[in-house]
């Protein structure tokens, strides 16, 4: 007897040996990735060994067996390109085994010549096994042209009546997936089949998406509801179908497939930030709010454990970078932290929908602490959303704390926005309506703005916090501060809101929200000098403020009640009609969180005005 | 300037540095060091010794090490980023383990690999995460990936700068580009709360925060600043979110900061203020230097700025450091140390001219190639750690900057390593001096050898020119003579020349000088074209008074072919002159076509006389099979002459010829002493038969039977006869040499020799000779009539000749050979012999023999008339 026999029993044994280390690794409570490196690495040496001699028919079977086994446990280690050329090496042996000469590199050629060579013989299954670790790599390059060529040289047999789809060419597949029980696999053919089928239809579902086809990619994703899945991967496809549902104008289907995501995978985040969503669109802030809460706390929990790929090939492998972050795209954990904090307190004082404040409060806190400290989340590339400026957060953070009444808390993180931003303050920033701007220099202006807008706001929170704490002087100082920074921007054309310049929307927004926040500033010492009596001062502040924002009630009212003070009782009385005449001004909502300050804020008490006024009006 | 003095300590020495790859990172007392190979030395300054030495799978491109000091990262050459533990002993530095003086060698695996990215050009550690800048189809990509992660490593974020498309910069500078690597410098801003660690750079936090921003400012977050081969300074908050722009959209984290439109060689923080250090130093390879200073916010309300001040420092920098103070940059020459100012706002408007005074002060250390440091150590001053382009390891101590107003005066230490730059640098001048002077010397011996020949050359010529005149018996200077002998190879007999080349002259023949031997046959077959053979002997040295011995056959194409004339020549080969690495192109190249000269030495002539063998014990492979008559007739079929008695041949019959030398003439020219006419018989056979043994004689009768080449016996024999009517003063002595054979080819071989010996003893004597007077009045043709030739006609029927002999004639012009199978054929140029005979009746010596029925009239009559002649010698 010749030597080869007795080889192949050998190898074959040992490649049954490192399945086994490996199975028994995959059946282990902790699965080792340094198992599934030795396993590697030791079937890459066997691969070797077996390519040491030249290929022949009785070693055929164990030879691609081992180098499908190999391919499965290189994913992790090695990039596609290097398995590809791998592969096509063995396709190029299994040839030369049967005798035919091997022309071309190209796979798709290749595989041609190894399918019309050994379609019909007892290695099919092996074949098969190749062609899937083909399909999965092109599956990984998101190739798919290719895999329904490969697919198409499979079914060969049948009649091409119907037009050619990857769809039904997978579906069609019929790939001999038998087992032979003496050569072990890392991983059985028909599972792997599986699994690349669903990845596959999937995939087609997302490019679909892509291209905003989604009647298109809700097809796709039903099929693939239909086949057998793992559970991480039913809940994407339930999120998937749920996303397409949801752009197609359908909310509550697309719910109901967030909630059957939700239920099949229960760390299926993105089905938690969809849905979220969806409720904001849907106007629910309480279940909005909810549910990125769950979120947050589900992005926590993972973040906590360390995600292990147990599984020999999973389908975060099979899906390219890019498709994965599309599938499963969740905003980093200070992002979602953020959009808690903010709609939060967005609900609450925009929409006065009643939440406690605190949850808002603690939010904001955790955020403030996690920029502080943890600096892997935020840098996380998330799904693209870009997060707000660090002293928008603060100050966001500082009106919160107001809000709840922690006076003092509100004054420190005030003061880091008032001390970072202080060098940047310039002297005077005479903004040019009719000037163009191109875009870095609009970059810088706007910028600039947002400085001195930021450090006003800072100074107005600070002064109102002061205020709440009843210190009338040390608030009018910092309101005075607060309109030093704020005119320091000036605008050329006096006429700037009823005609435009050509300005850009970002400017005319900033330009509002500089003006209100002027406003608020003026009223607010102009309240301060109200409360300390100071009232040629007040009344001064006030029609100012009103000439920043004119239609602001409150402090119409405060001007009436200075007026009145002052016994200028006509003007009161006149302002007083006048006040009640107009209807409430709309609430301009453009303004950022957090100068959304003065509408409900009833430091004074103005029923005394209005028995005085009432009064006054009935007795004339 | 004065140099500021500074010590210099010696560390260690390794071997030579990649200049753009030498990094030194200090740990405590540990020194990690690479030199751009593939080890990574781990240098205890303390014990002063290589602890560890971590060998790596590629040369070695950047060194870093993570945050806890615990891990070293180390990007090399194959594009892998390895990341490593570091050797226990030192991370726990102040506790040796390893006190064994050996060093540990340490074989980084393969698979601490933890990136593998070809295009992966610098990284740095921060905040336990690592920036990698790889550099991909001209886009340079900031890689963040948390740290120590998972394999492969988990990626946080990717930002994307375009490089710039200057393609002038990109491509004359290329080299440039890619010996310098982009450097990565991670900056944290000064404050309370942050974190301190000494790997990285310190800001003041109001530069940091007009630098880098509010909101960089905001988080605390460390800025990654990168100066790229292109020379921009990017940079990018660490540890902000991606942000939004002014207008909403998402706005790209990396920004330019400014260019210093040359490579980057340094990045970092000087000038140590209330809050940290003041300004930001960047440094190019090309010596500019950018100083990033606050302008404080003026009294004015003015915005408070931050100013770039560049200036220029003498380049190339090819590594720099900053301390509190000052900057330290290395040029190729010498290692400076720059004074940074702290320019504060009151100053702002003298800035610029203060800046152009910005001096720097050599420190006196040169080719350093990698600089880590500054640190203060115990006692106060500050020390550099350099390492030397040729892999020396110094601590550089620097002055304390109080000690400014002292009297300069150089430290011994300080001394010392002066007195060792001098003694570098006049090691290497004297090494051009030596180079210098060894081709000069060279020169000056090629002349010598040169001129030598020259002496030699002329000395040759001379020789030669004076040949003719030349007595035999004065000796040349050099000299060349040769002596034929048999000798048995393999059982074959073979006729060797054995010349020796004697060098009596008071010269030595040097290298270069070869003795050329050619072997001319004289006699020309119809199939012997080109027989001539040239044999060289190069030698490298004949003393004066040595002797060259060579030896060179005779016989060509396997046959023998006499009589052969041997030229021997010297030759000098003028590529010999010059060392073939020290030639220009220029001069070998003229040396191919003219690259020898060659002076004749002597001529010989080896003969049937000089081959004839004393004894007959030779092999019989030497035999001529082919006869006399068989190459005769050949002969004269090719002349186209037919015999038609060929047929008669009588080979019994002995083939005699005889010459007659007048014995007196013999006697005095080979000063025989003998009286008897026996002894005189017996001396003249014996200067015939071996002429080089004139001494002693061989030959114990006059009669001798000696062996042709070609086997056939011949008889010898010298007898002295009176001839009484010959001579008009009485009765003459003649010797008679007759030669007897029955070969043809032998008697006529052998009657050619002796002639040929006679005629060169008589022309060397010509002018001696006294009798010819007494020969005068007698014609040639009476002489010729007294003397009876008995010579053998020869069975064919075809004419043959002979030989002649004439004294003073030009023998070239007078007769030519012929030869077929050893015999040769004189013919004659008959006018010029006929006028020449008569011209030269009374010295004339004849010899012929001769039937002929060839057609020349004149030819026919004169060997008619010579038929019988004698040939007597006088």
């Amino acid at each position: 007897m010749s030597v080869i026999p007795c080889l192949v029993d050998r190898w074959s044994e040992e490649n049954n040996n490192i399945i086994l280390t490996w199975k028994q690794n995959e059946r282990g409570l902790e699965p080792n990735q340094h198992v599934r490196k030795r396993c590697w690495s030791e079937s890459l040496k066997l691969l070797q060994k077996i390519r040491g001699i030249p290929a022949a028919t009785e070693r055929l079977e164990l030879e691609m067996t081992v180098s499908y086994n190999t391919f499965l446990f290189s994913l992790n280690f090695c990039n596609a390109s290097e398995i590809e050329e791998s592969l096509t090496n063995s396709l190029s042996r299994a040839l030369e085994a049967c005798g035919s000469q091997v022309s071309c590199s190209d796979p798709v050629q290749l595989w041609e010549a190894v399918l019309q060579t050994l379609g019909s013989s007892v290695y099919v299954p092996c074949v098969h096994k190749l062609l899937l670790i083909q399909w999965m790599l092109w599956l990984m390059q998101c190739q798919s042209e290719r895999v329904l060529t490969l697919l198409m040289q499979t079914n060969h047999k049948r009649e091409h009546s119907a037009p050619v789809n990857l769809q039904t060419e997978t579906r069609n597949l019929a790939l001999s997936t038998e087992e032979d029980s003496s050569l072990k696999v890392a991983m059985a053919a028909k599972d792997l089949k599986d699994l690349l089928h669903i990845c596959t239809v999937m995939c087609e579902g997302v490019e679909q998406m892509k291209m905003e086809r989604y009647s298109e990619a809700l097809e796709a994703f039903q099929e693939a509801q239909g086949l057998p899945s793992p559970r991480s991967l039913l809940g994407q496809i339930h999120t998937l179908t749920g996303q397409s549902f949801a752009k197609l104008g359908q909310p509550h289907c697309a719910l109901h497939f967030y909630r059957k995501a939700v239920e099949v995978d229960g760390a299926c985040l993105s089905a938690l930030y969809q849905s979220a969503l969806v409720f904001r669109q849907l106007g629910n802030p309480k279940a909005e709010i909810e549910a990125l809460h769950l979120l947050y706390s589900a992005v926590q929990l993972q973040s906590d454990k360390s995600s292990s790929i147990a599984s020999l090939v999973s389908p975060a492998v099979l899906f390219g970078g890019a498709q994965m972050t599309f599938i499963s795209r969740v905003p980093s954990p200070s992002r979602i932290l953020h959009t808690l904090a903010h709609t939060c307190l967005i609900k609450k004082y925009i929409y006065f929908v009643s939440i406690s404040i605190s949850d808002g409060v603690e939010y904001y806190l955790d955020l403030l602490a996690s920029l502080q400290s943890d600096g892997k989340d935020l840098i996380l590339t998330g799904d693209g959303t870009s997060f707000p400026r660090i002293p928008v957060v603060y100050l966001e953070a500082g009106f919160a704390l107001l809000k709840a009444k922690r006076y003092c808390d509100a004054l420190v993180v005030c003061e880091e926005v008032i001390t970072s931003t202080l060098d940047f303050i310039p002297e005077r920033l005479l903004l040019d309506a009719d000037e163009k701007l191109k875009g870095a220099d609009s970059d810088v202006v706007l910028e600039n703005v947002d400085l001195v807008l930021w450090a006003g706001a800072a100074h107005l929170l600070q002064a109102q916090a002061h205020w709440k704490l009843k210190d009338t002087k040390e608030a009018i100082t910092n309101f005075t501060r607060a309109i030093n920074q704020l005119v320091k921007v000036f605008i050329k054309q006096k006429d700037w809101k009823q005609k435009h310049f050509g300005n850009t929307e970002a400017m005319i927004e900033r330009m509002v929200t500089v003006e209100a926040a002027k406003g608020q500033a003026l009223a607010g010492r102009g309240l301060c000098f109200l409360e300390g009596g100071q009232l040629k001062e007040a009344l001064r502040d006030l029609n100012l403020s009103l000439q920043m924002t004119p239609g602001c009630k409150n402090t119409e009212m405060w001007l009436t009640e200075v007026l009145w003070r002052l016994d200028r009782r006509e003007e009161a009385s006149a302002h007083w009609r006048e006040v009640h005449s107009t209807e409430d001004a709309p609430k301009s909502i453009k303004l950022p969180l957090y100068l959304q300050l003065w509408p409900d804020d009833t430091a004074f008490d103005l029923s005394d005005l209005k028995k005085k006024m009432e009064g006054y009006i009935q007795a004339k | 300037m004065d140099a500021v003095r500074c010590s210099v300590e010696y560390l260690s020495e390794f071997s030579d540095c990649q200049s753009h790859s030498v990094r030194v990172i200090q740990d405590g007392v540990n020194l990690l060091l690479t030199r751009g190979d593939r080890e990574v030395l781990i240098f205890n300054v303390l014990e002063r010794r290589v602890t560890t030495v971590m060998l790596f799978e590629a040369s070695m491109i950047h060194l870093a090490l993570s945050d806890d000091k615990h891990r070293l990262y180390a990007l090399c050459a194959n594009g892998g980023l390895y990341c490593t533990p570091l050797p226990p002993q030192l991370s726990s530095s102040s506790v040796q383990v390893n006190k064994s003086p050996d060093s540990v060698l340490f074989t980084v695996p393969d698979d601490s690999i933890v990136l593998k990215n070809a295009s992966l050009q610098a990284f740095t550690i921060a905040e336990k995460i690592l920036v990698t800048l790889s550099l991909h189809k001209s886009v340079w990509s900031f890689d963040l990936y948390e740290e120590p992660g998972s394999r492969p490593l988990h990626k946080l974020a990717c930002f994307q700068v375009v490089t710039l498309n200057t393609c002038c910069l990109n491509l004359t500078d290329k080299e440039k580009s890619v010996s310098s690597p982009p450097v990565l410098t991670c900056i944290y801003p000064e404050g309370p709360t942050s974190v301190s660690t000494d790997l990285h750079p310190h800001l003041e936090p109001h530069l940091f925060r007009l630098l880098f921003g509010v909101d960089a400012s905001l988080v605390n977050s460390p800025v990654i600043l990168c100066g790229l081969p292109d020379g921009r300074i990017c940079c990018f908050t660490l540890l902000v979110p991606t942000l939004a722009g002014p207008t909403g959209e998402q706005r790209s984290p990396v920004r330019v900061l400014q260019s210093l439109e040359q490579p980057v060689v340094f990045i970092g923080t000087c000038v140590s203020g209330e809050h940290g250090p003041q300004c930001l130093v960047a440094v190019g390879q090309r010596g500019k230097l950018l100083i990033v200073r606050s302008k404080q916010a003026s009294l004015e309300g003015k915005k408070a700025d931050y100013s770039f001040n560049e200036h220029s420092v003498r380049g190339p920098v090819l590594c720099a450091c900053v301390d509190d103070k000052r900057l330290y940059y290395s040029s190729l020459s010498d290692l400076h140390a720059l004074q940074l100012t702290t320019t504060s706002s009151s100053e702002a408007t003298e800035t610029e001219s203060q800046l152009q005074t910005l001096t720097s002060d050599s420190l006196g250390v040169c080719r350093v190639v990698a600089l880590a440091g500054p640190y203060t150590n115990p006692t106060g001053s500050v020390q550099l750690l350099a390492v030397s382009l040729s892999g020396r390891l110094l601590r550089v101590n620097l002055p304390q900057g109080s000690e400014k107003g002292n009297v300069p005066r150089l430290p011994s230490s300080l001394a010392g390593q002066k007195v060792k730059d001098l003694l570098a640098s006049i090691a290497n001048i004297w090494e051009r001096a030596e180079s210098l002077k060894h081709k000069l010397q060279k020169k000056n011996d090629s002349l010598k050898h040169l001129n030598q020949v020259i002496h030699v050359y002329s000395l040759l010529l001379d020789n030669h020119g004076n040949e003719k005149a030349c007595n035999m018996g004065t000796k040349h200077p050099i000299s060349c003579c040769g002596v034929a002998r048999w000798s048995s190879l393999l059982q074959r007999d073979s006729l060797t020349l054995t010349c020796v080349l004697e060098n009596s002259s008071g010269c030595t023949l040097e290298h270069g000088w070869t003795l050329c031997i050619q072997v001319h046959p004289l006699s020309k077959g119809p199939n012997m074209e080109g027989s001539s053979r040239t044999y060289s002997f190069p030698f490298m040295k004949l003393d004066s008074g040595q002797k060259l011995d060579v030896t060179v056959p005779l016989e060509s194409t396997g046959r023998l072919s006499l009589p052969v004339k041997v030229y021997c020549s010297l030759v000098f080969s003028l590529s010999a002159l010059f060392s073939p690495e020290a030639s220009s192109p220029g001069v070998s190249q003229l040396l191919t076509e003219t690259g020898s000269i060659s002076a004749p030495l002597s001529t010989l002539t080896v003969d049937w006389l000089d081959a004839l063998r004393l004894d007959g014990s030779f092999s019989h492979g030497n035999i001529r099979h082919d006869t006399v008559t068989d190459g005769i007739q050949a002969f004269l079929r090719s002349r186209g002459v037919l015999t038609k008695d060929s047929d008669t041949t009588t080979k019994s019959a002995p083939i005699t010829v005889m010459v007659r030398v007048s014995s007196e003439l013999l006697k005095t020219k080979l000063h025989l002493s003998a009286t008897s006419s026996g002894e005189r018989c017996m001396s003249v056979l014996n200067w015939l038969v071996s002429p080089e043994a004139r001494g002693q004689m061989s030959v114990q009768s006059p009669v001798v039977c000696v062996y042709s080449p070609d086997g056939c016996s011949v008889k010898l024999l010298v007898k002295e006869v009176t001839l009484g009517d010959f001579c008009s003063d009485g009765p003459l002595e003649v010797l008679e040499i007759r030669v007897e054979s029955s070969s043809v080819a032998a008697v006529c071989g052998l009657h050619h020799a002796i002639l040929r010996r006679l005629q060169v003893l008589l022309r060397d004597s010509a002018v001696k000779c006294g009798h010819t007077k007494q020969l005068k009045a007698q014609s040639l043709f009476e002489a010729v009539r007294h003397v009876e030739v008995d010579l053998i006609p020869i069975s064919l029927s075809v004419y043959y000749t002979f030989t002649l002999i004439s004294v003073d004639l030009h023998v070239t012009d007078s007769f030519a050979y012929i030869t077929c199978n050893n015999i040769i054929f004189f013919f004659f140029y008959c006018q010029s012999l006929y006028k020449e005979l008569q011209d030269a009746q009374n010295q004339a010596a004849l010899g012929g023999t001769m039937k002929t029925n060839k057609n020349s009239e004149i030819l026919f009559r004169i060997f008619l008339q010579l038929r019988a002649n004698p040939l007597v010698i006088l």
